[in-house]
């Protein structure tokens, strides 16, 4: 192990100036996937804040009964999905439009009679927050007699939906794409140093070096690679996120996870990319 | 010890490097190996230390069978034998010292039996005041006496040499060959390829002739 951490350090002083732009393209790769997680897991953080305001509403035709009413809300609290209802009567629909409308409250007044229906304010489980399925509780609740009109916000839901789904597309492209090209820019540097050494290898295949004796120095100088863009990155998104933090104190996300995951994720660049490097080589001088 | 049975050998398609070759050294013997360049010597060699399998035939080497040798068992076998060629093959970056001891730190030996292995090497091939040395500042027989060391550090079976003197003077060259016959004399096999005549004629060794990659005589 000793030798072959030598070794690695011989090769990595060799190929400084590679190592130092594979480095510093590998960190910034890191930053840029690290920025966009924290950026994805606010941005769901929002929706799923905003998703929790969603409802149903039923707008109640006028003149029924408190017993209607009560049989309505019954029927309607046996629908999968229904977690919670709530009555809202013509007056105090009358009395939230009022203070919504605040200075133009006059407007309502004028009208003399009450043009607002009641309501039952129906909260739904998470689990049932799908434009379907929002869809087909609506559409159950929407035939029992009583009920005028069902509504709930299909147009922003769809907004919602839509957006979380760009989201996480874009999160998924560009980590794809920075991943791949760490990993052959690891590759690429890595290779270079094996052609430089070519003559080394030969001479430890001729005298009976294992292949994965001869390869432990390169993933090693792979790993030393991308473990201090590792560090960097994951300093960099730590600082980051830490500033954030104490700034806006809504953005979150886990700063340990993050900064972990990206730590790891270096590591891993480092061993895939010289891996694929050596095992080329090998496999091609065989 | 070293048998080949049969052994074609075609790189391209109308083309045998080595045709129907059939020989046996034995344990301790020294060989000549001679031919004109382009005869099939280094090919021969190649298909000793496994660097090349044969097209047709099969070659036995200690216990290992050409047609059966897996590719992790490969290096297990080169530990056995040692190669030394014509450009010597030294890793131009490290010192003498380095360069034999390279033999034996590839293999995971422990550092303080690989030291005085070395060391012995040193004494033994007269290298001692050059360990510091790097190739550059070696003479050729120099350089060549660093390879032979680097192949003997694992004590083989047999040292396998492709035109150790081709680029050595001639006075080098025949030092080369005493120290050769010096180390067969302690019980290493010697294989020697060489186009030189001068070196075989009255050695009274055995020689292996071959010609357009066909054994034209085992002398």
């Amino acid at each position: 192990m000793i030798i072959a951490m030598r070794e690695a350090i011989r090769g990595m002083i060799h190929n400084k100036m590679m190592v130092f732009v594979t480095m510093s393209v590998v960190a910034f790769s890191l930053i840029i996937m690290g920025a966009f997680s924290i950026a994805t897991v606010n941005g769901l953080r929002f929706v799923s804040i905003a998703e929790s305001k969603i409802k149903i509403e039923a707008f109640l035709e006028d003149g029924l009964s408190r017993e209607d009413v009560s049989s309505l809300t019954n029927k309607i609290s046996k629908i999968e999905g229904v977690s919670n209802i709530r009555y809202i009567s013509k007056d105090e629909a009358y009395q939230s439009f009022k203070r919504t409308l605040g200075k133009d409250k006059d407007m309502l007044e004028a009208l003399k009679v009450n043009p607002l229906p009641a309501s039952l304010e129906i909260d739904i489980d998470p689990a049932y927050k799908t434009i379907n399925q929002l869809q087909k509780i609506s559409s159950k609740i929407a035939l029992f007699s009583g009920v005028e009109d069902v509504s709930f916000g299909k147009k922003w839901i769809e907004k919602v939906d839509k957006i979380i789904k760009v989201l996480l597309l874009a999160d998924f492209i560009f980590g794809i794409i920075l991943l791949i090209s760490s990993v052959l820019l690891v590759t690429m540097t890595v290779r270079l140093n094996v052609e430089a050494r070519r003559d080394h290898i030969d001479i430890m295949r001729l005298v009976g070096a294992t292949d994965s004796f001869i390869k432990v120095p390169f993933i090693i100088e792979g790993l030393l690679t991308s473990l201090i863009s590792s560090i960097v990155s994951a300093g960099v998104i730590y600082g980051a996120l830490y500033l954030l933090s104490v700034k806006f104190k809504d953005i979150s996300g886990d700063i340990n996870t993050i900064t972990v995951a990206i730590f790891v994720l270096g590591l891993l660049i480092g061993i895939i990319g010289s891996k694929i490097a050596v095992d080329k080589y090998l496999k091609e001088s065989v | 010890m070293i048998e080949f049975s049969h052994v074609y050998k075609y790189y391209k398609k109308d083309w045998a490097a080595l045709e129907d070759v059939n020989f046996k050294i034995e344990k301790g013997e020294f060989v000549f190996l001679i031919g004109p360049s382009g005869a099939g010597k280094s090919t021969l060699l190649k298909l000793i230390y496994m660097e090349e399998k044969p097209t047709l035939g099969e070659v036995f080497v200690d216990n290992y069978s050409s047609s059966t040798i897996k590719d992790k068992e490969i290096p297990f076998l080169r530990r056995k034998i040692g190669v030394i060629f014509q450009d010597f093959k030294l890793l131009d970056d490290r010192n003498v010292y380095e360069n034999i001891a390279f033999g034996l730190e590839v293999t995971g030996g422990k550092r303080g039996i690989i030291k005085e292995k070395t060391l012995e090497i040193l004494q033994k091939l007269h290298l001692g005041h050059r360990r510091n040395a790097f190739p550059y500042q070696l003479s050729g027989g120099e350089r060549q006496r660093v390879a032979i060391g680097r192949a003997l550090i694992r004590e083989p079976f047999i040292l396998l040499a492709d035109e150790p003197t081709g680029n050595v003077d001639p006075e080098t060259s025949k030092d080369i060959i005493a120290l050769m016959k010096d180390i067969n004399a302690e019980g290493t096999a010697v294989l020697m390829a060489t186009h030189d005549m001068s070196l075989v004629k009255g050695s009274g060794k055995r020689v292996l002739n071959l010609e357009e990659g066909k054994l034209k005589g085992d002398i």
